[in-house]
């Protein structure tokens, strides 16, 4: 292998210098987000890292990773018109598999809202999670999609990518396993959850169904950053204390606004086991997933 | 790799010269990765900076298990990755032949100032398929083994053995007078 150590030789004669100026300009960013993040340390629905480049469809792909994880919670306390936290959690835990879909609108500023993306997710709590995202990107017009299948009894998150024909299995080992099943406990996710200010919507109708809705405008939820705006609405049934709508509005300046609803709730639903089982088409071949979220570790 | 675990552990406990410590550590190797791998020196400085915002956001998340130098390394070639797909998807010619011209001189708000020889190999680079570029500067830049760079591409460990056989030889005619012999 002379040639190459020859071209080693050739990488390391090539010399890279820093601009000291520019060098402190940009640890003075690194060093902003550490500050941003230890002053904001509630995380309750992060539950992994995003793996894209496209700063829209970052903010499309957070703000539909954090609906996933707030359906397994009741974002308010008691409001005196009959609906308590205490009983909304202790319904939630009787829950063992929901079904739901999602839908999102981005509006360009200057520009009317139209839909780009839409979803829909089945979560079990002994069998995992599958997920089918299908996304326009209003900027490029090119099309996102991709199935996420978390296979607990597999320890395995396999993600689909049939636009490209691509597919990528990850393995999860105890500690994935328990961090995925830790941020998925109902009561952890509240008693986090409670920390933040919320206000009372009040009573209405949603869907046929008479709602109490509830608002929070506290971004710490939303992961902080650079959104402005940011507001989660939910609606519950005021009969079965559970969900029935749940909406994120967040802007990204400078680039728009962005509406996500999780609508169509569907509880304890009937489930087949087969119904987690990925099948990867026979011309699929092995390659990046678009997003991947990874649960995070401890 | 203890080093390592001591700096997320400072910068866990609110040390933020721990941080300091890291990106002096990584940034140079970082962005010659980066720049090896997109073969434009701001897209470079773009990625490379946001490997460590997102570090320094999620530092607290990080396992003590893993390497943070494979961590920060993986983050940028999935940057570029994403990167690439992005003008791909723009339906824009990408890396091999259209993007802009690496220049060793200095711009008003440039991060990494290239040599000249620098410049050059990164000319050259941008004439590899990209896996090729990728096996190459991920081993040489950063002494990644091949094996790890075949579970990075999710590709046999032979495959990228050949993909590195031929992007040297690639690169040898292409750079042919300026290999030390």
């Amino acid at each position: 292998m002379k040639r190459a150590e020859d071209m080693k030789r050739v990488f390391q004669r090539a010399g890279l210098g820093i601009d000291p100026d520019a060098d402190e300009r940009m640890f003075a960013d690194v060093l902003q987000a550490r500050r941003q993040t230890t002053q904001n340390p509630i995380t309750v629905f992060d539950r992994g890292r995003t793996i894209m480049r496209s700063p829209f469809t970052k903010v499309a792909v957070a703000a539909a990773v954090v609906v996933a994880g707030v359906i397994g919670v009741s974002l308010w306390k008691q409001t005196g018109s009959g609906l308590a936290l205490a009983d909304v959690l202790a319904r939630m835990e009787q829950v063992q598999v929901y079904r739901f879909k999602m839908s999102m609108t981005w509006q360009m500023e200057g520009a009317e809202s139209k839909p780009i993306g839409e979803g829909t997710l089945l979560v079990s709590q002994t069998l995992g999670e599958r997920s089918a995202f299908h996304m326009d990107h209003p900027f490029t017009g090119q099309l996102v999609s991709q199935e996420t299948f978390v296979l607990l009894p597999q320890r395995t998150m396999t993600m689909l990518m049939p636009n490209e024909k691509k597919y990528a299995i990850v393995e999860l080992d105890d500690a994935a396993i328990e961090a995925w099943q830790g941020e998925n406990d109902p009561k952890r996710m509240v008693e986090q959850v409670l920390k933040c200010e919320h206000t009372s919507l009040g009573r209405s109708v949603v869907d046929g169904v008479e709602v109490e809705g509830f608002r929070t405008t506290d971004t710490r939820l939303l992961g902080g950053g650079p959104l402005t705006g940011a507001e989660i609405k939910i609606w519950a049934d005021v009969q079965t204390k559970l969900p029935v709508r749940l909406e994120i509005d967040q802007s990204a300046p400078g680039k728009g606004h962005a509406h996500v609803a999780a609508h169509d709730f569907e509880w304890d639903v009937p489930v087949d086991a087969a119904e987690f089982a990925p099948v990867i088409p026979d011309d699929y071949t092995p390659g990046p997933p678009l997003w991947q979220v990874v649960p995070k570790r401890k | 790799m203890i080093e390592d675990k001591l700096l997320i552990l400072g910068l866990r406990r609110g040390r933020p010269q721990a941080l300091r410590q890291v990106y002096d550590k990584y940034k140079v190797q970082l962005l010659r990765l980066a720049i090896g791998l997109v073969g434009n020196a701001h897209t470079a400085e773009d990625i490379v900076h946001d490997v460590f915002v997102r570090f320094a956001q999620s530092a607290d998340r990080i396992g003590l298990a893993g390497s943070l130098r494979s961590y920060l390394i993986t983050s940028v070639v999935n940057g570029v990755r994403n990167h690439v797909r992005d003008r791909k998807r723009h339906g824009e010619t990408i890396l091999d032949h259209a993007e802009s011209r690496l220049s060793p001189e200095l711009g008003p708000a440039q991060w990494a100032i290239l040599s000249e020889e620098l410049a050059s190999l990164s000319e050259a680079l941008k004439q590899l398929p990209y896996e090729q570029r990728e096996v190459v500067c991920c081993h040489i830049e950063t002494g990644m083994p091949l094996r790890q760079i075949a579970a990075l591409q999710n590709v046999p460990l032979n495959t990228v053995k050949g993909r590195y056989r031929y992007g040297i030889e690639k690169l040898r005619v292409l750079l042919d007078g300026k290999v030390e012999r």
